[in-house]
């Protein structure tokens, strides 16, 4: 084994990919040369192997049982989209009663007492009333930190959060922050568009049930709020009923694809 | 998404043995998967050639969030209570070495039995392993021959360094 010109050692990457009868020709002479010189290395692999078959051996039932009816894909997609299409038009349900009403209190799809939802729509009008108008720390971390963003964010709210995308509705992300409440910390993401137009989506993970759908208008502010997948989400914006519905639907759009 | 039944479904046989390799656990290993394919559904583009590896990491990321949420409040009392999670595969002649085989198996770090899983069983290629779990291809090598060896050690006996991945 006293090879001097030899070009690559072995490495354990070669012997894993031996074993997985994966080696480009080249590399597979050399290995084998050095399985022969090495008969204790060719005996461990040969037993790698050994217990791979086995172990796919013991799955080989699994993969051959028939597929459970609640596996099929098309009646999941059908439930999806019929799901997706109940939220929009619970939405609608909602701004249509609120079209002729005053402003005020928040309009329901299923009116409830003061509870979790209501308290998190509190919030979420608080921080927009606070942050919106802040023209110097108007976000704690800038989007151009996307990464660090969601990162921070998922971590302290001790699940995934990724900024939703609405550059598509001309809603550009300027960055995210931490706002507290008397539960656990939530995130308030900030856009603005060309005008200089900002909109909030609030995020707070909640115990709730169900999902239901709220909306309320406050002066010129006009809040989408629901809850669904342990969420309380809500857009609040300075901006028409048509804009804001357009916003939540593809903030809901997007949390849906991410996951939750 | 018009043939996402097409597209999605042959993927499905491997997505449950991966799921009930990891879970050891017929139902949970299709809440895993429906969960899986929900998520697929929701996205516009799946492609073909790279659903399998796209859909296992979904399933692995599941899993691994689903196991952190499980260790953080544990609903069910999961100290050493493996040996009443293996199932008995319905197999005809294997069902005894089956059953010994992922039992042996479940004693490996989540991590070794995940490279092992996805190499050996799924058969994807080093790349699209460290595409699933996230790490580096350097990683996924050096990983999959401690997870060997770890392996073999614990079909022999040896119960050492379990629970002890770098």
């Amino acid at each position: 084994m006293t090879e001097p010109t030899s070009p690559q050692p072995i490495g354990d990457d070669d012997l894993m990919a031996w074993v997985d009868r994966r080696l480009p020709p080249a590399r597979q002479a050399m290995v084998e040369a050095y399985l022969t010189a090495h008969p204790e290395v060719a005996d461990r692999l040969a037993r790698y192997r050994e217990q791979d078959a086995a172990l796919a051996e013991a799955l080989r039932a699994k993969l051959e049982e028939p597929l459970p009816a609640r596996l099929r894909v098309a009646p999941m997609l059908a439930q999806q989209r019929s799901r997706r299409w109940a939220w929009v038009s619970r939405a609608a349900a909602v701004l249509l009663l609120m079209s002729g009403s005053a402003a005020g209190g928040w309009v329901a799809h299923r009116a409830a007492a003061p509870d979790p939802l209501q308290n998190a729509g509190a919030v979420a009008e608080a921080a927009y009333a606070t942050f919106a108008v802040e023209v110097r720390h108007p976000v704690e971390v800038r989007a151009d930190e996307g990464a660090h963003l969601a990162q921070w964010l998922s971590n302290r709210l001790d699940r995934p959060v990724r900024p939703p995308e609405l550059v598509a509705l001309g809603w550009r992300l300027m960055g995210g922050r931490l706002v507290p409440t008397t539960a656990a910390p939530a995130a308030l993401l900030m856009y603005d568009d060309d005008r200089g137009t900002r909109l909030t989506v609030y995020v707070q993970p909640m115990t709730i049930e169900g999902e239901e759908f709220r909306y309320r208008r406050d002066g010129e502010v006009r809040t989408i709020l629901w809850s669904e997948n342990h969420l309380a989400l809500a857009v609040t914006g300075r901006v028409s009923r048509e804009v804001l519905l357009q916003a939540a639907q593809r903030v809901r759009a997007e949390a849906e694809r991410n996951g939750s | 998404m018009r043939n996402a039944a097409a597209l999605l479904e042959p993927h499905i046989p491997a997505l449950r043995r991966y799921a009930f390799a990891l879970t050891r656990d017929h139902a949970a290993a299709d809440d895993l998967v429906q969960d899986t394919l929900e998520r697929a559904l929701r996205r516009w583009s799946v492609r073909g050639e790279t659903a399998r590896p796209w859909l296992l990491a979904v399933l692995h990321n599941l899993f691994v969030d689903g196991a952190r949420a499980r260790r953080r409040r544990p609903l069910h009392g999961r100290l050493d209570g493996h040996e009443t999670d293996i199932a008995v595969l319905p197999g005809q002649d294997g069902a005894m070495i089956s059953r010994d085989m992922l039992a042996q198996f479940s004693g490996l770090a989540d991590e070794h039995q995940a490279v092992l899983l996805l190499v050996a069983v799924e058969g994807l290629s080093y790349a699209d392993v460290a595409t699933v779990l996230d790490v580096p291809i350097g990683t996924v090598m050096s990983r999959l021959s401690r997870a060997r060896e770890a392996f073999r050690r614990l079909l022999d006996g040896e119960r050492v360094g379990l629970r002890r991945v770098k």
